[in-house]
């Protein structure tokens, strides 16, 4: 049995889990600016590590050493296409970002999965904001309340509230169970098989590979309260 | 363990380093806010509100049948028909047709594209980006203006479907104001029987209010189970049926009303003209007909006698595959049973080589055996006044404000020119002016003749499916310098498009044109709202907003309502001295009730109805049109209808029919979809998942197809994939199918049909010469041969 | 006191419009493939002589229903004050007993397993409306009421109960 985690390890690992359902959410809400493309692009065509690579990475630094940040604008350009194709219904086969759609019986948007997350969200006295009028079951919603739910543990754990960290990180497990677990590993394979190769499959991947670790992660962050 | 912790510890961190580069680049954006009312939200959440609004499920015409839509916590849960409007067959009646009970599949599917999109990669390679509003809009002024500047206001043609009043009201008022006459019309429906009726005896009406009088009620090719299934006109036929009436169908396939008919007579398709020149022959042969008021209303009556005698039921006999002495006892009943009434429709009188002369001739009939604006007969309409007088924009179109010279400058007449100069003979209502043939404006982006269109545009109709040759129009789609296209769907002429804007649904705008929504009564006048049920998704927008905000971005804001959809809306409201915010607080409609006992119904009002028809009366030889060019402007319009006859068909091209033997055309309008629109829709496309053929089961089995297989249909234009539907109503040489088959419907597994050769789209079929067209309302043809074997 | 509410269809007034399918599958939300109400079209001879009657039916709601005899678990009850006959999904194992039952072939099996079917509307009727399929046929070809209503109502159109052991609540008529 490894030791538990001290305090400070779990402000870490909360960190960490925020700032990558932060990005994740960031990835599937719209499109990359080409100056935000361009740091990461960066930043994946730095060091490798030797480290056994997950697939995810393994396509995203695929993707960054093949671009050409001479020609940013084009590329951008290029990956905001594919973007529309894959997730704004411009083409044939796209994508559908939805929980409802995933786990309705008719594939339809605001059924019953939207409701839930509703209720959920409302929970926490969070709505949906104005400006952003997709039903909220929008995996960048989602993906968004896990990062909201992982700041507001940190929160808790700074301030030596246990109870509270831990009803957050119950909350998050129970998330992770009813929604995200339920249709992203179908949707992460569907986003695969459309994206084909390059950016938005490298995200697939490593959606699918992230949420994969997270319920063991949550387990040993709760041990660790 | 610890592996397994070392690996994912690095892998968070690698994500969460990507992590705050992101936080970074968003700048703390969010999709999530705290909420005050959250909680008190989450409470409320199971109240079910019911709005008020309506359907146009059926028709483009956006306000129809009024409709309770259920919602709850925001969200479309139920619709049903409402009982306070006079929907259908009246007040109280609370039915809807199967497709408005689709509407929540309808909102809620996730296929709709919410936001504008530009091309970015070659036309036709399908490669979009989202941009803003404000830039689609620039983007399009910015066209519009260069257009007009280098080519002249004329270079840009906006695409319709039929009738759809943000286009018809708004739309034709800017394409006035911008200086263009191209409005282009599809000339596939109600138009083209709309003009040959106007032309021959003055009017066209489709009131089947005085039916329970009549004594002989002949359907001929009318589809009303198919395209008008809660506008009352089943109804009314099922009503005057139990009432006793003998009931005519004339239609090559036996659709549910034909199989209550007292006769069905199974005409060939595309032969209808002969079939009434032949029934003109007899009656006017054996003295049949009203002598009285033919002597009284009728012009050329004498000569129209001469012309026919050559159309004898013997003749019409092979053409139209009905025995001879069916015709002349058909002819022998329709001028002896009195009253009688013919009710027609697009298959007889829109999309036919000849169909202007088959909807004169018909008109003809009814005019000679004295049925026009009897009892029971073609009754044309009563003249209830509305107790809500509303201002109506399709009037007002501001034609005046169009260059003096442009009807000259109409790149191809959708019907003659003479005529769309005479709006006062034509109707303003219902049938416009100026206009020109989608088709023929899409042929000259690739011939330049007479002049090359370098903007298009498409709002509410699917050109690339619903005209004919897909192939021209994918062509000239590519060709054309720049298109734009509103739309709910990736349609297959998005694909060429350079701009797309996101058209919002039927549930997400309460953008009205009130003077369809009026419910005019014998006891009063209704009106109700047209209200948003929910918000629109994305940044999808109403047909109407975009129009008038192109408007204001032109220079044309003073014209077109300050770019204001309430003021527009108002400003219909205002002779009835209603104010907008009454009517939406007013759930129930606003009913008005009838002060003045309404006098007995008027008949015979033949000054009145004939009043813009030379001397007065209905032109059996017609001076109005006769011996002046023709649309095309290539020839002459004929004096009195003449037969032309498909442009393949077993008696007109008997050579082709050794190596194309059946007959092939589709049924326009079908009761589970609106042509192309609804098909993706689950519990519709459960009901015909594939493109269908309906084909008799002797003629099937002949070639080997069982049912429920997958066929090959080739004409000599091109070939489609059908699927075989056994079908005993219909005669063993002809096959009856349906366009629009691009949707797919994810839900059923099953995919969208491509619309070029080997696809479904059966417009492939048929042909798309314009010499084929009819010369006076270029409507095509929906006739063709065909040969069939097994996939 | 015991009330056995029905269905009367005028096959004559039937257009094949399939609204009162659609309105029913919406109403209820049943999935796609099952139908709670059906519309059927009935050929006769082969062309020219040649015609057809479309009749639609959901189930009969008899009045000696065959399915609540033979269901072993009791999930299938009639209702005393309507005379409808539904099913309680969490009390059946889908053994499909019902089925070979009914002589109508009313019993369908949903994703769940669970048997379903028409319901009569019962939520709807307790709100005093009719069946979602009656309030929307656009030909007024379908009726609602108690058997006793409807008798009256089609006596003058030559009216026949649909006939079986069952007694099915439905009058067909021309």
């Amino acid at each position: 049995m490894t030791e538990p985690l001290s305090k400070s390890q779990v402000l870490e690992i909360l960190q960490s889990r925020a700032s990558t359902y932060s990005f994740l959410s960031r990835v599937y809400r719209e499109e990359l600016t080409p100056a935000l493309l361009a740091e990461l692009v960066q930043q994946m065509a730095g060091e490798a590590t030797d480290e056994a690579e997950s697939e995810g990475y393994r396509t995203l630094r695929e993707y960054a050493a093949k671009f050409n940040l001479q020609d940013l604008e084009s590329e951008a350009t290029d990956l905001a296409a594919e973007y529309a194709a894959l997730f704004l219904n411009m083409s044939e086969h796209p994508v559908f970002p939805f929980e409802s759609v995933y786990t309705s019986p008719e594939r339809l948007l605001m059924q019953e999965a939207r409701d839930q997350v509703v209720a959920e969200y409302r929970e926490e006295g969070l709505d949906r904001t104005a400006e952003f009028r997709e039903p909220e079951d929008h995996l960048a919603i989602e993906l968004e309340f896990m990062a909201y739910l992982c700041e507001r543990a940190a929160e808790a754990v700074e301030a030596g509230d246990r109870v509270a960290a831990a009803k957050y990180l119950e909350k998050q497990r129970n998330f992770l169970q009813k929604h995200l677990l339920v249709w992203l590993p179908e949707f992460c394979q569907d986003l695969q098989r459309a994206a084909g190769k390059g950016f938005y499959k490298g995200v697939a991947h490593i959606t699918e590979e992230y949420l994969a670790t997270e319920d063991e992660t949550i387990a040993e962050l709760l041990g660790a309260l | 363990m610890t592996d397994l912790r070392m690996t994912r510890r690095t892998f968070l961190k690698a994500t969460g380093a990507l992590g705050t580069v992101a936080a970074v680049g968003v700048g703390g954006r969010r999709l999530l806010q705290s909420q005050p009312l959250a909680k008190a939200l989450a409470a409320q959440a199971e109240e079910v509100k019911i709005i008020p609004t309506y359907c146009h499920g059926c028709a483009a015409t956006a306000v129809n049948c009024a409709v309770l839509v259920h919602v709850k916590d925001g969200k479309m849960v139920r619709i049903e028909g409402n009982p306070d409007a006079g929907n259908n067959w009246g007040v109280g009646s609370t039915s809807l047709c199967a497709k408005a009970h689709t509407a929540v599949q309808y909102e809620y599917s996730p296929n709709r594209i919410l936001y504008p999109m530009k091309r970015t990669g070659a036309k036709g390679e399908g490669k979009f980006v989202r941009i803003t509003w404000e830039e689609a809009m620039s983007t399009i002024v910015s066209k519009l203006k260069e257009a007009k500047e280098k080519y002249g206001p004329e270079s840009y043609c906006h695409l319709v479907s039929e009738f759809y009043p943000p286009r018809d009201q708004v739309a034709r008022r800017f394409l006035n104001l911008y200086g263009t006459p191209n409005y282009c019309e599809c000339c596939l429906c109600h138009g083209p029987r709309y003009l040959a009726a106007t032309v021959t005896i003055g009017f066209c009406s489709e009131s089947t209010d005085d039916w329970n009088n009549s004594k002989l009620i002949v359907n001929w090719g009318s589809n009303c189970e198919n395209s008008a299934v809660n506008q009352g006109q089943p109804h009314a036929l099922l009503n005057a049926i139990a009432n006793g009436v003998k009931y005519v169908d004339i239609r090559p396939m036996m659709d549910p009303l034909a199989s209550k008919a007292d006769q069905w007579i199974p005409i060939r398709p595309g032969t209808d003209c002969a079939l009434a020149l032949a029934i003109l022959n007899v009656i006017i042969g054996e003295g049949l007909y009203d002598a009285d008021f033919v002597r009284d209303w009728c012009y050329g009556f004498d000569r129209l006698a001469e012309h026919v005698k050559q159309y004898t039921p013997e003749w019409a006999a092979p053409i139209t595959g009905i025995p001879a002495d069916v015709i002349a006892n058909l002819a022998r009943e329709m001028a002896t049973t009195k009253p009688m009434v013919i009710k027609t429709g697009n298959g007889v009188g829109d999309q036919q080589r000849d169909g202007t002369s088959a909807m004169a001739a018909i008109c003809l009939i009814e005019a000679i055996t004295g049925n026009l604006d009897v009892p029971g007969g073609n009754y044309a309409g009563d003249n209830m006044p509305s107790m809500i007088p509303l201002r109506n924009f399709m009037v007002e179109t501001l034609l005046d404000r169009l260059p003096s010279d442009a009807y000259d400058k109409l790149l191809a007449p959708s019907y003659p020119r003479f005529l769309q100069k005479m709006p006062q003979v034509i109707s303003p209502v219902g049938f416009h002016t100026p206009q020109s043939a989608s088709y023929k404006v899409l042929e000259a982006v690739l011939t330049g003749k007479p002049y090359t269109p370098r903007v298009i545009s498409a709002q509410q109709t699917s050109v690339l499916s619903q005209l004919r040759n897909p192939k021209m129009v994918s062509e000239a789609l590519k060709k054309v310098d720049f298109f734009f296209v509103m739309d709910q769907y990736w349609s297959p002429a998005v694909d060429y498009a350079d701009i797309v804007l996101p058209a919002c649904s039927l549930y997400e705008h309460g953008h009205n044109s009130f003077f369809l929504g009026v419910k005019n009564r014998p006891d009063g006048t209704w009106i109700g709202m047209r209200n948003k049920v929910v918000e629109p998704m994305g940044e999808s927008r109403s047909d109407w907003e975009f129009w008038l905000d192109l408007g204001a971005r032109m220079g044309f804001a003073a014209d077109m309502w300050g770019g204001d959809i309430e003021r527009f809306m108002q400003e219909q409201l205002e002779p009835a001295g209603i104010k907008l915010e009454d009517l939406r607080n007013s759930p129930r409609g606003i009913f008005v009730k009838r002060t003045e006992p309404l006098p007995p119904r008027e008949y015979r009002r033949y000054a009145q109805l004939f009043k813009n028809l030379p001397h007065g009366k209905v032109q059996c030889y017609n001076e109005l049109i006769g011996g002046k060019p023709d649309a095309d402007e290539t020839g002459t319009l004929p004096y009195m209808p003449e037969y032309k006859g498909p442009p393949e068909g077993i008696a007109q091209t008997p050579d082709l029919a050794k190596e194309y033997p059946l007959i092939f055309s589709d049924v326009h309008a079908y009761r589970l979809d609106q042509h192309s629109s609804y098909t993706g829709l689950p519990y519709l496309r459960e009901l015909q998942p594939y493109p269908w053929v309906k084909i008799n089961p002797e003629t099937a089995k002949k070639y080997g197809i069982g049912n429920g297989e997958w066929m090959k249909v080739e004409s000599p234009h091109g070939w489609v994939k059908m699927v075989a539907e056994y079908f005993e109503g219909i005669p063993p040489d002809v096959l009856m199918s349906k366009r629009g088959w691009w949707q797919k419907c994810d839900e059923l597994g099953l995919p969208g049909y491509s619309c070029l050769d080997g696809g479904s789209e059966v417009n492939v079929l048929y042909n798309g010469d314009r010499e084929k067209f009819d010369k006076c309302s270029c409507q095509m043809a929906k006739q063709t041969l065909v040969r069939i074997s097994k996939l | 006191m015991a009330k056995q509410y029905g269905f009367w269809i005028e096959i004559d007034r039937c257009v094949e419009c399939y609204a009162c399918e659609v309105a029913c599958k919406a109403e209820h939300n049943v999935d796609l493939g099952i139908k709670w109400r059906r519309v059927t079209n009935v050929w006769s001879g082969s062309f020219p002589n040649v015609t057809f009657k479309t009749i639609s039916l959901s189930c009969m709601h008899c009045e000696k229903p065959a399915c609540e005899a033979v269901c072993p678990t009791g999930a299938i009850k009639k209702q005393p004050d309507t005379g409808a006959v539904t099913v309680d999904q969490t009390k059946c194992i889908g053994c499909h007993y019902c089925f070979f039952a009914c002589p109508f072939g009313v019993p369908q099996y949903g994703k769940s397993g669970a048997m379903e079917k028409c319901n009569l509307c019962v939520e709807r009727l307790a709100k005093g409306q009719e069946p979602k399929c009656v309030s929307t046929c656009p030909g007024n070809a379908l009726h609602f009421g108690t058997m006793e209503e409807l008798s009256k109502m089609a006596q003058e159109k030559a009216a026949k109960k649909l006939a079986a052991s069952t007694q099915p609540s439905v009058i067909v008529s021309k």
